[in-house]
């Protein structure tokens, strides 16, 4: 009978298991830690960045710019951080333009009231930027309270392409370490899958006939600013076409990386990439993103991503947020450096 | 305690235990979203235009391009609705117009005098089956008559045809100009009754993704395209196939998941001036931001049609930078497509200045607004949207579109009454 007993046990544990439903990133709720894989500041675009408080109490955040530019000595990305706080009273909206960035003392508005400052970044910047949620001693906390947008500016082809920072959630398990995991206790899990609908490269648009171009950014989940360790992940793609048809490539990751769809796998002849209109023969494919887990278990290698679509001779272009599927299998770390 | 209470006792327990079992299982339906990142049972693009000539749109041919794509590793079918919601004269149905186009000063009145313009609602359905992972594409105004696997003769014998052997396709928009959304239903292959999703991967969630691209395409000067996600409602798991399709609410009856308790918005007041550009190195004139939402009623009725439009009352609140709240409230039925500053004010520019979507009374560049609908009795009322927020400056106007945020559930839940499956 006490057989039974624990049988029963062990079946109402196990179906309350798996009733509980994983936290997943979001772009359409707020969240803990907000991610915007793609800032530019250069000669040619500017990046617009909102950053709101969906609560109605006073938050504080850590920011970090990473930036993912090559460096010219070592033809690997820099990673290089720059970090910097801001603090939100309830409900309050904030907005700065990354070349410009908030000045120290507040233009408009009474010291309570100002976010600021966010320092301007140079002249040449290619990476992301971070916020996450702390108290006011710096201690990450889960609170799902950030929301934001970037705005990609092209100052001479004026296209504007607009994504949703991805806000990953923060869970009742974190223990306030600077050591944030995304492992479905302290923070929601990357994504299992990131599914991608896209025109292929150099496709006829419907309407304009001229060729369509996609790209996408990638950035690892998983860092360590402390230590300045970029994360890393193997992508493996799967594409299908409108015929049901699909082919796969690869794709390595390390810090951040910003592609052209026809050179993730062919950077010589992009018509013979799996990612062509030239190859594919139709007009849209479907492709299903899935970071290659490996026997390291002390991080994950998911990764967050957003596409851009350019039309019309790359002049006009769209900001895309992808659509993801599932929790990461493995958990994802990602590393702050603490007070000193 | 004799070994006889001692059997009762561990029998009771048990008897408990597996009870709780049950009951768990029962209510066992897995949490659903509503999200436009994810797969989903019902796709809703709030926002679709179609006007090849102009004549609604500023003299710039406009059309929207859609794609939808089944997520799963099944062969799916779906079944769609176009929702127009073009006004049209009150004196003459033949002609198409915009409450803020007639009501602009200086604007050549379409309607003329005496006449007001008038929203309508109709509805036309198509439905359509996708093979694994297939993604499909088509603009507004041509539609997709012939699917990319019509003819059954692809290597692996896959087909589009549905299970009566009907051959899939959209039509295209019945209307031009056409202001309206589009609603699909991911619905059982054999038979064609609304089904929950096919693919464990997706959790069972649904297996629909979608996005639009609205562009508009001048003879001459800057093309403009904006793009968004279709927004997904997941199944719960729970369906019991019937046209009454159940969205969030009491968690033993949901069968997909409820419209958002609050929609929230971060965007630019009506006006805001912004030095973006450059021309030969040098900054330009600044550009001049507006944005305009839409939103589509979370409840609709495709059985009843004009009986039962769906809608609401929707109540605004704005914070701007500094942290200080105004509030507005209107009304819709069917849809609701206006730019932010005429929320509150009439519909025409002259009087912009005086709105609280406009950055002449806030004073900040943004706000984050919060909407909420009113519920009704015994409907949520809930409703989805996007946003477009365009920059004009000397060059022209480019535009980008924006999914809206979402924030906490409904305790009613809406109900969408599907058009019948003539046999």
């Amino acid at each position: 009978m006490q057989k039974t007993f624990f049988g029963w046990l062990v079946v109402l544990l196990a179906v309350l298991c798996g009733t509980v439903v994983a936290d997943e990133v979001s772009t359409d709720q707020p969240g803990s830690l907000l991610v915007f894989p793609k800032v530019v500041v250069d000669q040619t675009q500017d990046t617009i960045i909102q950053i709101s408080n969906a609560t109605g109490s006073r938050l504080f955040a850590r920011c970090f710019y990473i930036n993912g530019a090559i460096d010219p000595q070592t033809q690997l990305p820099s990673w290089a951080v720059t970090d910097f706080q801001i603090k939100l009273t309830r409900l309050q909206p904030s907005v700065w333009v990354a070349s410009q960035g908030l000045p120290i003392t507040p233009p408009d508005r009474p010291a309570a009231l100002y976010p600021g400052p966010v320092p301007p970044l140079g002249a040449v910047f290619t990476g992301e930027l971070r916020c996450l949620i702390v108290n006011e001693s710096e201690t990450p906390i889960s609170r799902n309270a950030l929301t934001g947008e970037a705005t990609i500016i092209d100052r001479v082809t004026h296209s504007t392409r607009k994504y949703h920072g991805i806000a990953v959630r923060g869970l009742p398990g974190n223990n306030g370490d600077n050591t944030l995991l995304m492992n479905g206790v302290e923070y929601a899990t990357c994504p299992r899958v990131l599914l991608l609908n896209h025109f292929f490269d150099e496709a006829p648009d419907p309407i304009l006939t001229t060729p369509v171009e996609t790209s996408l950014t990638f950035v690892p989940c998983s860092g360590d600013i402390e230590h300045a360790m970029p994360g890393q992940a193997n992508l493996l793609f799967e594409v299908f076409n409108e015929f049901e048809q699909r082919l796969s490539a690869s794709f390595n990751v390390q810090c951040w990386a910003d592609t052209k769809l026809s050179e993730i796998d062919n950077q010589s002849t992009p018509t013979r990439s799996i990612f062509h209109y030239a190859m594919q023969g139709t007009l849209v494919g479907q492709t299903r993103i899935r970071p290659a887990p490996d026997a390291d278990t002390s991080t994950g290698h998911g990764v967050l991503a957003i596409a851009e679509e350019f039309r019309d001779n790359r002049t006009v272009g769209a900001g895309i947020n992808v659509h993801f599927i599932g929790g990461n299998l493995q958990g994802d770390v990602f590393a702050v450096p603490g007070s000193f | 305690m004799s070994t006889m209470t001692h059997k009762k006792w561990q029998r009771a327990l048990s008897g408990a235990v597996l009870g709780l079992a049950v009951v768990t299982l029962a209510g066992s339906a897995r949490a659903a979203d509503v999200a436009s990142d994810k797969p989903g049972a019902i796709l809703i693009f709030p926002r679709i235009v179609v006007d090849t000539s102009g004549v609604l749109t500023n003299g710039v041919p406009t059309d929207t391009e859609i794609q939808i794509t089944n997520a799963s590793n099944s062969v799916i079918s779906a079944r769609c609705w176009w929702v127009n919601a073009t006004s049209y004269c009150s004196n003459n149905p033949a002609i198409a117009c915009t409450a803020e186009g007639e009501a602009e000063p200086g604007n050549a009145r379409r309607c003329g005098a005496g006449s007001v313009c008038v929203p309508q609602w109709t509805e036309q359905d198509f439905r359509f089956t996708l093979t694994k992972r297939q993604p499909i594409s088509f603009t507004a105004a041509t539609g997709l008559p012939t699917f990319p696997l019509a003819d059954s003769n692809a290597v692996g014998g896959q087909s589009n045809n549905n299970s009566d052997q009907t051959p899939s396709g959209v039509p295209a928009v019945n209307d031009n100009p056409f202001f309206g959304e589009l609603k699909c239903v991911q619905v059982d292959p054999t038979d064609f009754a609304p089904a929950p999703g096919f693919n464990p991967s997706n959790n069972g969630g649904g297996d629909l993704t979608g996005h639009a691209t609205i562009v508009s395409a001048p003879p001459v000067g800057l093309v403009d395209a904006r793009k968004y996600n279709a927004i997904a409602l997941e199944s719960t798991t729970i369906n019991d196939r019937d046209e009454t399709l159940i969205l969030g609410g009491d968690p033993g009856l949901a069968e997909y998941a409820g419209c958002p308790n609050v929609i929230q918005m971060a965007h630019f007041y009506d006006n805001a001036s912004l030095s973006l550009r450059y021309v030969g190195g040098q900054p330009t004139a600044n550009d001049v931001v507006t944005s305009r939402l839409t939103v589509v009623p979370c409840s609709e009725n495709f059985l009843l049609q004009e009986a039962d439009l769906g809608g609401a009352t929707l109540q605004f609140l704005t914070f701007n930078e500094f942290e200080q709240r105004f509030s507005a409230s209107t009304s819709f039925t069917c849809q609701k497509d206006l730019q932010l500053s005429n929320i509150d004010t009439r519909p025409f520019s002259t009087d912009n200045s005086k709105s609280v979507f406009n950055v002449a009374v806030q004073g900040t560049l943004t706000g984050q607004t919060r909407i909420r609908a009113v519920s009704s009795g015994d409907r949520a009322n809930g409703i989805l949207g996007v946003l477009e927020e365009s920059y004009t400056g000397p060059a022209g106007v480019r535009t980008s579109a924006e999914n809206l945020h979402f924030t906490g559930s409904r305790a009613l839940s809406d109900r969408i009454v599907l058009s019948p499956e003539l046999p």
